[in-house]
Parts: C-alpha cells; structure tokens; sequence
C-alpha cells in the first residue's frame, strides 16, 4: 500500500438520471416505515426509544436550548406536566426518509420550507412513532447544462406510543446533482465569514446581555390580554457554528434522533453498503470511502470537493432556534401550536444567525386563544435567512 | 535521523525534575503549582453522587448494545441476537467486553494541568464477568499518580495514572479499568510538525488496496457457539485478524460516541466542551484559555482538533486527524471476542498507544498466544495482540488474559 502520495482531492459529482426520478415518482402517496432503531417496531425497541431525562437534556444541548421545563427534572416535576418536556422541534426529526438517500442517494437536499402543527406536547417517557409520504415529485431544472433540480415534498405523522396524535410535519426539499452549477447556485456569492477579534468581542458582549443567551418566561404565565399586537418576542442569538457545533449535534443528538444509523456506520458495514447504494460514498482524500456528508466537515474540504464557496449548514436547525425562541417567549403554560418557515438563503459555517419574531394579531379561535406571530431570522450580513409565521396559543 | 533524534529525548525523561518549572500557575503550561494541584487529588474518590435519571441513562439497555456493537462494527450475535444469546451459556445479551472503558468519571481530558493538550497512552481492564443487558456499572475513580516524563512530541510532558472500580446495580464489582495519559504543552507539540510528517504521510489507497480491504472483511471469522478448548491451543498459534477502516470522520464520530455509556458520563470526555452558542461563551469565561482562534477568527474548543486533517496538520503538526484511543480497544476486544468464542471469557487487557491512529488509516487486529496455565481452576491462555496500520507501524501493544473452557470440565464457567 501506498503511503506517501500527495493528498489529492477529487471533485465529486452525482446525477438524477430519468430512472431515479420516475422511481421517485412511483413512491409518491405511499406509506414510508424505515428500518432499524431509528424506527421502532418492536416492543423493546418502542421500550428504547422512549424519552429518558438525559434523552432530553442531549438533545437540548444540541441545540443550545436550556430551558429548565426541558432540562431540569426537579423544575419540572412542579410544572403542569408533571416532567420535562421534550423541546416540540424533536418532530422534525422523526421523518422516516432522508431525500438525500432512497432514489436520489447522493444528491445533495437543502431544505426550502418546513411546517409543523402540534396537537399535543412530547413529555419525557413518550416514544414517538411516525410514518412518511412523498407528496409531490416535480423537477425544477432550469437549465439541464447546469444540472437538474427535483423538489421533493414529504409528509409526516407523528404519534407517540399510546397512538395519540402528535404532529404533522411538511416539508420541501430542493435535490441538486453534486458538483453542479445549480448546486452552487445555492451558495448565491456567500463566502465564508471571517471574523476579527474586536468583531468576537462584540459578539462575546452581545451574549452577556439580558436577551441573546434567551428570555425565558418559565413559570409565570404569559396571559393572552396582556400580549400586544406589534409586540417584539426577545431575539436570541446562534453561533457563530463551528465544526464542534456540527460535531456536538451529531454525537449529542446522534442518541435521540439517531440519525447515525443512517449515515455513519464504518468498517466492513461500509463496503455492505456501498454494495448497495454505491452513491452514498465518495473517494476521499485517501482514495478510501467516507459518506457523502462528510463533504462538508470544513470549508476546505467542501471547496476542493464540489467546488462551492464553503461548507453549508443544516437549514433545519434554524427551526429547532426559532422553536427555542418561541418556547422560551410562551412560558411553561404556552402551547406552540404551529411554525411555518421559509428558508430563502443558506448559512455557513461560522455564520451567526438572530432569530427574531413580532406578534402581528390575536384572536380566539375554538375557544383557544391564540397569538399570530411573525418570525424570521437574519445573519452576519443582515440577509433574511428565514422567513416564516407561527401561532402559539396563551393561557 | 528522526528516530535517533527522539530516542535522545527519550533518554532524557529522568531529568527532569519539576522544582526547574515555573513556580506560578500559567495555562497551558507545565507549572509547579498546577502540578501540585493535581498530586493533592491523588487518592480521592472521584465520584459524583449520581441522579436517578443518570443512573438510568447507564443501564446497558439491548438497543444501547446493538448500537455499540454497531459503532465497534462487532457483528457478534451474542451482542445483537436474543435469541442465539438466550442458547448461549451467557443465557442473555451481553455487551462488547470494552464498553467496560467508559465508566471513567474522570480522567486527564478535564482533570488538572489546564490548558495542556492530554493524550492517551494505555489502559489495562480487568473484568471478573461479562455486562449483562438491563444491568447498570458505576464507577468509583482515583488518581493514583501523577510524574513527568520526556516526550517525543513536545520534549517533556506530564503522565496521569487513574483507576476506576466498576460495581453493577446488583452490589457485585464488575471489572475495573486502569488507564494512563500524558499532557502535552500545545506550541512545544506543534514544533515537531517536520519531523512527524516525515515520521507518518497519511494514507493513500489504489483501487487494488480497497479491493484487498474488502476481502480482508469477507474472510472475518468468529469461533461463535463452537467451544475453542484450552487443551485445543498451542503456544506461537496466531489468531485470524480483524480489519478496521480506512476510518473517516463520519465513522469515527459513531465508533467513538455510540459505544459510551452514561449520560454526563457519556458526554464527558468531550461534551463538556460539547456547547455551542450562548454555553459556549459561559464555557469561555470560565476557561479563558481554553479555547483557539480558528481559521475563521472564531474561538473554538481544542478537542476539534482530533477531527480535521487540517486542523491536526496546523495546530498540531500531526499527519492529520487522529482517533482518541477508544475505538482501538473495541476492536481489540472484537478480535479477541472472535477467537475465545462464546464459552471464553477476556480476563484482562492491557493496551498502549505507542503511536497515533491517523485518520484514514486501515488497521489489522492481530494476535498470538503466548503462554498457558491454570490458575485456581481457570484454564488461562496468554496472548500478545497488536494492531498494524498500513504503513505498517504497529500502533498499538496488547497483552490480553482470556479463559477457555477446558475439556476435563467443559460446563464449568470461565467468569467468576
């Protein structure tokens, strides 16, 4: 074996070739269950999978979310709930296919809009069971020299373990081919951000004051006479990301969500794998296999290997800060009852993002009073990186 | 040239001597207050009162099992099958024997010497019986000492010993685990950047490499329900090899995170550096000097130095990112599981790290009995393992204690 060649990188490419989309295509409108313990089947593995104390408080610190109703057992054994509460943004995960794996396996999937209503909340001790659909299937290439681009709409049903509704999330992915110009369009002139040390500092200063770590209203109830229409919601602060961040989310969250099973398996599983889905791999630096989410572990190796500005972050995230943001708002007796967000640009690493969110009406609806509230969240450069609404009804 | 170089240095361990450091506590360097500190835990129980919900956290649950056998890439059905485990003499799942490493409470990645990067040299595990599924094994931790030594890669370093006594929730102890760690100032570290890189390239595979590896897992084999004899095993008689790798990041970050146990425990090692946004910066103003300024002018925890080539190449001068040691004991333990069969127990382990596991790396687990001998009825076979990277440098030394099930009489329990 070889030992002293340079380190050479390879530029990666996938297609969507007509077959893949019109398998796509076949899915759609039908019930998707996906295997292993990501999604629990049987009794011991329902028994698993339920929300233990320290499921809770991993997940929280993944997302930097350290509400007490989430993380503190002793708090919220005096709540209503009786226990912690599971941060509701958890549904997000529970979707049973990744539209970078199945018939586009490889492709890379940015997430363009995402919905969720809740009909009740998650507590510690609930397994979450759920089941997905392929919506609509509709290409989007522009240009078929650039590369082709497949929307994929996904639905899901969340329930947990007594089979009591929890959720229904909706989705919107857009798939590119790797390595394509449309892939690169996503990035539309981003660079990586570069920051200085007055610039850390201020930013060192901003999290030392009373709102960016985040507001929480806790035990007091928040009542719905007292909100205001034009009222601002305290903003909270992320990043800026790091690869640790990434690293954290994917160990930490890894328990709960499980989503390694999907990606991160090593060793001989590898080369079962590539067997089976040969365009979840790309030959690494080493000439060796490493999943295609590796790619994007570091601005260097995500330039090198599909010649973008940088590596990207999970759109999704955005969701679970704009959740926090709103959780912390409503207080322990708030109920969070829909979020609907568009994600109009992507963010880097090492991009800080503002979650922000304004009342814009109230009303009583079923006997439920609820407040309408616009969100968005914006970055280092004052982009709009997030659009969006959601409702939470108040005591 | 290099070689001899560091052997020179090597010599020079005995002299140091800690009244020539600076007396004043200095981050990231070695100091005879922070070092003192450190000799004063010596002895003290390190154990935090623990949490229902901890306590919880650590039960060997059967998906807890299957996910660490599969972070290992140990197919071993008495990890992953109730079935196949209820017909074993085991009567239930088991878990991989090293898992056993993770009920440190404490150890050189956050205790003492602050600011000094710590690295992983060796661990002995002594078990008296397999992990059963559904059991809980605490930790109780002790430093037992604390020295200077001359190192290869920064001149002189700190050596860290602990110990830890594993009790299960059934009163019994269970095993206990040994392990020793040296700290390193970072800058001293980096200045060997020549001399590593010449000493290890990183790897580099044809497609004919790859096709080799992917017969090597083909070729795996496990002794399983078939008893292997005491009577059956002759002194110098290899053990058939385990293949790990080429690792990746995606890989590594499953090996090393799916097979910990224990919540805070679990996270540890490195969750507590494991914060991000608002906990980040309450970290930061705790630990001023803990973090490093990276490529983007962000301040960032060091243990991401482990995975990034680039990250690995400039702060630490290393071939690139580098495994924690953990896994290497996993996969230890898989070829040794693989060869005593389901009726063997391993006894005893002890391994050291003499060289870094780049990533990228393939490594061949390998093993050759060494001696046999009967000790209060224990049929004990002796074994030296070691694992061989591609280059091929041995990078890891093993010497292991398993007992088999002896043909004078073949139901008697090889645990205690």
């Amino acid at each position: 074996m070889t030992t002293n060649k340079e380190v050479q990188f390879k530029k990666h490419t996938t297609k969507i070739t007509d077959e893949a989309l019109a398998e796509l295509r076949n899915m759609v409108g039908k019930e998707i269950v996906g295997e292993g313990i990501a999604h629990p089947r049987e009794d011991w593995e329902i028994e698993d999978a339920k929300f233990s104390v320290a499921d809770v408080r991993r997940l929280c610190r993944a997302i930097g979310d350290f509400n007490p109703l989430f993380v503190e057992e002793g708090y919220a054994k005096k709540t209503r709930f009786g226990r912690p509460v599971v941060p509701p943004s958890i549904v997000l995960e529970e979707e049973q296919l990744d539209p970078e794996m199945g018939a586009l396996v490889g492709c890379r999937a940015v997430l363009k809009a995402a919905s969720v209503e809740w009909y009740m909340p998650i507590l510690q001790g609930d397994a979450l069971l759920s089941k997905s659909y392929i919506r609509n299937i509709q290409e989007v290439t522009a240009s078929l020299d650039d590369g082709r681009v497949v929307t994929q709409d996904l639905e899901t049903l969340v329930s947990n373990h007594r089979g009591e509704k929890v959720a229904t999330v909706k989705t919107s992915w857009n798939c590119y081919e790797r390595g394509s110009a449309a892939e690169l369009s996503i990035f539309d002139g981003r660079e990586p951000a570069m920051w200085n040390s007055d610039q850390i500092e201020s930013i060192h200063q901003e999290y030392r004051g009373e709102e960016a770590s985040g507001v929480i209203r806790g035990a007091e109830p928040r009542h719905w006479e007292e909100v205001k229409v034009d009222e601002r919601i305290p903003y909270i602060l992320k990043g800026p990301t790091t690869t640790t961040k990434r690293v954290s989310l994917i160990i930490l969250a890894g328990f709960t969500f499980q989503e390694t099973f999907e990606w991160y398996h090593g060793h001989g599983e590898a080369f079962e794998q590539l067997e089976k889905w040969p365009d979840l791999f790309f030959p690494n630096e080493f000439g060796s296999l490493e999943p295609v989410k590796g790619m994007e572990w570091s601005h260097d190796r995500a330039q090198r290997l599909l010649g973008v500005p940088g590596a990207k972050e999970a759109n999704s995230e955005r969701l679970h800060w704009t959740t926090q943001m709103l959780t912390n708002w409503q207080g322990d007796d708030g109920f969070l009852k829909r979020i609907d967000l568009k994600f109009p640009a992507i963010n880097m690493m090492g991009d800080i993002t503002r979650c922000y969110g304004k009342v814009i009406g109230k009303r009583v609806e079923e006997g439920k009073k609820v407040v309408d509230i616009e969100v968005w969240n914006i970055n280092q450069v004052g982009e709009t990186v997030t659009t969006g609404s959601a409702e939470v009804v108040l005591p | 040239m290099v070689e001899e170089k560091m052997e020179k240095r090597e010599q020079a361990s005995g002299k140091f001597r800690i009244e020539d450091f600076p007396v004043k506590k200095e981050y990231g360097k070695i100091t005879q207050e922070s070092f003192f500190t450190l000799r004063d835990r010596i002895g003290v129980e390190r154990a935090r009162p623990l949490e229902d919900w901890e306590i919880g956290d650590m039960r060997f649950t059967r998906s807890f099992i299957r996910r660490a056998a599969l972070a290992i890439g140990d197919y071993n059905p008495l990890y992953r099958d109730l079935e196949y485990a209820k017909k074993s003499p085991h009567s239930t799942i088991i878990a991989p024997p090293t898992v056993m490493q993770h009920i440190e409470q404490i150890n050189a990645r956050t205790d003492g010497m602050p600011g000094m990067h710590a690295l992983y040299r060796g661990i002995t595990l002594r078990w008296r019986r397999p992990i059963r599924m559904g059991e809980v094994v605490m930790g109780k931790t002790y430093l037992r000492d604390v020295q200077l030594s001359g190192s290869q890669l920064s001149g002189v370093s700190v050596i860290q010993w602990y110990e830890t006594i594993g009790t299960s929730d059934k009163g019994d102890e269970v095993g206990r685990v040994l392990t020793s760690w040296s700290r390193h100032e970072r800058m001293a570290a980096a200045k060997t950047t020549g001399a590593r890189q010449k000493l290890r390239p990183q790897a580099s595979y044809t497609l004919e490499d790859i096709e080799r590896i992917k017969e090597a897992y083909r070729k795996e084999g496990r002794r399983g329900a078939e008893p292997r004899y005491w009577e059956d095993v002759e002194v110098g008689e290899e053990l058939p090899p385990v293949i790990k790798g080429p690792t990746c990041l995606p890989q590594r970050m499953f090996g090393e995170s799916a097979a910990m146990v224990g919540s805070e425990i679990k996270i540890g090692a490195s969750g507590d550096w494991g914060v991000q946004h608002a906990q980040l910066w309450k970290l930061i103003e705790q630990h001023p000097g803990l973090p490093y300024i990276n490529e983007q002018g962000v301040p960032e925890v060091p243990v991401t130095i482990h995975n990034s080539n680039e990250k690995a190449q400039r702060y630490l001068g290393l071939p690139g990112g580098y495994d924690a040691g953990m896994q290497r004991i996993n996969w230890t333990g898989h070829l040794l599981m693989n060869w005593v069969g389901d009726h063997g127990f391993l006894r005893e382990l002890t391994i050291k790290m003499p060289q870094l596991n780049i990533m990228g790396d393939t490594t061949w687990c390998r093993g050759k009995v060494t001696g046999k001998r009967v000790e209060d009825g224990k049929h004990i076979v002796e074994l030296d393992v070691w694992n061989e990277n591609q280059v091929p440098n041995i990078v890891t030394q093993a010497t292991a204690q398993v007992v088999l099930p002896s043909r004078s009489d073949p139901s008697a329990k090889t645990w205690d």
